[in-house]
């Protein structure tokens, strides 16, 4: 019997087992996974946690980053993504939160390159909580173990800024000395010599002249420039040294001992507000100079070899 | 003894003129400070809450005098917080107003001097 492509049977029928084929095998097509379900791969999470990072939304990016590593606990990826935690942490400036997934990287990792990096984040994150030792102990250990030279010179380099901050500059001297020759172009070291040898020019003042001037209120203020809070001082120390005196000249003991009480007070704060002053001021100076030197030295992208440095185009931002 | 008396006049009127200003509380009754008043505290409490708002908000700086000065007493103790409190009540709106940064409290301009810009160097 012949059947015919027109024929009603054909028209009917055809469709009917077709989609009765298909409605079987869809389950099998789609694998263990029941109506309404989504699976997700490892794959597809660390982009997803990565999509957020890139968008600067660091706190969503650290909850998808810890979704990867806990379904996914297996995964190569789990120290990027660790690190990338540190990281958005960091960027998003909870420095003490930060401290704990760089740390499991730097210790843990098998990547040496992905060590290195965190070893280098970490000690910013302790640089930014001014905790400037923990972060020189690290670069030293960086530039000790490290075999590539530009990254033990990137390392004497970081550490010769945190030594500046610390206003060591003899020190911070001889770090910029044992950067590699081959280096000293792309870390600008000649130029770090240069400004470096500027610095006795910003003026200081001696905090411990400020506070012996300071005898004579007033005074101390005056040497560190601050002449309105000097005539002040002046003026408010003599009135109450005279009130005391005459109170007690007067018989008045019990007022002269309230206006001694007070007039120690701000004797006491006349001296320790010039030393105090003598302190910011060199502090500000300082300031300048570290700005000045940043602006005569920044290390740019266009110097740093791709794919040898760890922080290309690292630049002093962290100060 | 007459004779005396302007210059223990002129003395206290000088405290007053001096200090009351920088002493003004920019916060009037928004504090939340704990409940345990130290007997060194205590004066300083009584200004911000019966003192204080007679006159305004006219401390120039930020933390305010009054904070500042409960801030130093909490964090060095008696002496130095008295004695930081005397320095800052020197210097309060003077050359610090062109030496320090602003910032915006409120929508005003103040300048920001903490109790850590003065004890950075031994605390």
């Amino acid at each position: 019997m012949k059947i015919k492509l027109y024929d009603t049977r054909v028209i009917l029928w055809v469709p009917m087992l077709l989609f009765l084929f298909f409605w079987v095998i869809s389950p099998v097509l789609a694998g263990n996974q029941k109506p309404g379900e989504l699976t997700i791969n490892a794959e597809q999470q660390y982009r997803f946690a990565m999509g957020y990072f890139k968008q600067n939304q660091y706190f969503k990016a650290i909850a998808e980053f810890e979704r990867f590593i806990y379904f996914f606990p297996d995964n190569p990826k789990v120290d990027e993504a660790k690190y990338h935690i540190g990281l958005a942490y960091y960027e998003s400036g909870r420095f003490r939160e930060a401290i704990d997934p760089l740390s499991e990287v730097a210790e843990k990792s098998p990547d040496q390159h992905l060590r290195t990096r965190a070893l280098f984040r970490l000690s910013e994150t302790f640089i930014n909580l001014a905790d400037y030792q923990s972060a020189i102990t690290l670069l030293d250990h960086v530039a000790e173990t490290a075999k590539k030279p530009v990254i033990r010179d990137e390392a004497h380099y970081r550490a010769g800024w945190v030594y500046l901050k610390l206003e060591q500059i003899e020190i911070a001297r001889q770090r910029f000395r044992m950067i590699s020759p081959q280096n000293h172009h792309p870390f600008r070291v000649q130029e770090l010599e240069k400004e470096l040898s500027q610095e006795k020019l910003y003026p200081k003042k001696n905090p411990r002249l400020a506070g012996f001037l300071s005898i004579l209120p007033g005074a101390g203020f005056a040497y560190c420039e601050r002449y309105q809070d000097a005539l002040v001082a002046f003026l408010l120390n003599t009135g109450l040294i005279l009130a005391a005196y005459e109170s007690f000249d007067s018989g008045n003991e019990a007022l002269g001992g309230l206006i001694a009480f007070v007039g120690a007070g701000f004797y006491a704060g006349n001296i320790y507000g010039a030393v105090a002053s003598a302190h910011k001021y060199n502090r500000d100076s300082h300031q300048r100079f570290l700005d000045q030197l940043k602006a005569q030295t920044q290390v740019t992208l266009s110097v740093v070899p791709e794919n040898q440095g760890i922080m290309l185009g690292f630049q002093v931002n962290f100060f | 003894m007459l004779k005396k008396i302007p210059f223990i006049m002129v003395a206290a009127l000088m405290i007053l003129l001096i200090i009351t200003p920088c002493f003004a509380d920019n916060d009037h009754g928004k504090h939340q400070e704990s409940s345990a008043v130290d007997a060194f505290l205590f004066p300083i409490q009584i200004f911000r809450n019966y003192i204080s708002g007679a006159d305004g908000n006219r401390c120039p700086m930020h933390p305010s005098c009054s904070t500042y000065s409960m801030e130093a007493l909490k964090k060095h103790g008696p002496l130095m917080g008295w004695v930081m409190t005397c320095d800052r009540l020197l210097r309060c709106g003077r050359d610090e107003l062109k030496l320090s940064p602003s910032i915006m409290v409120r929508g005003k301009t103040r300048t920001y001097d903490p109790v850590s810009n003065n004890d950075f160097w031994w605390d």
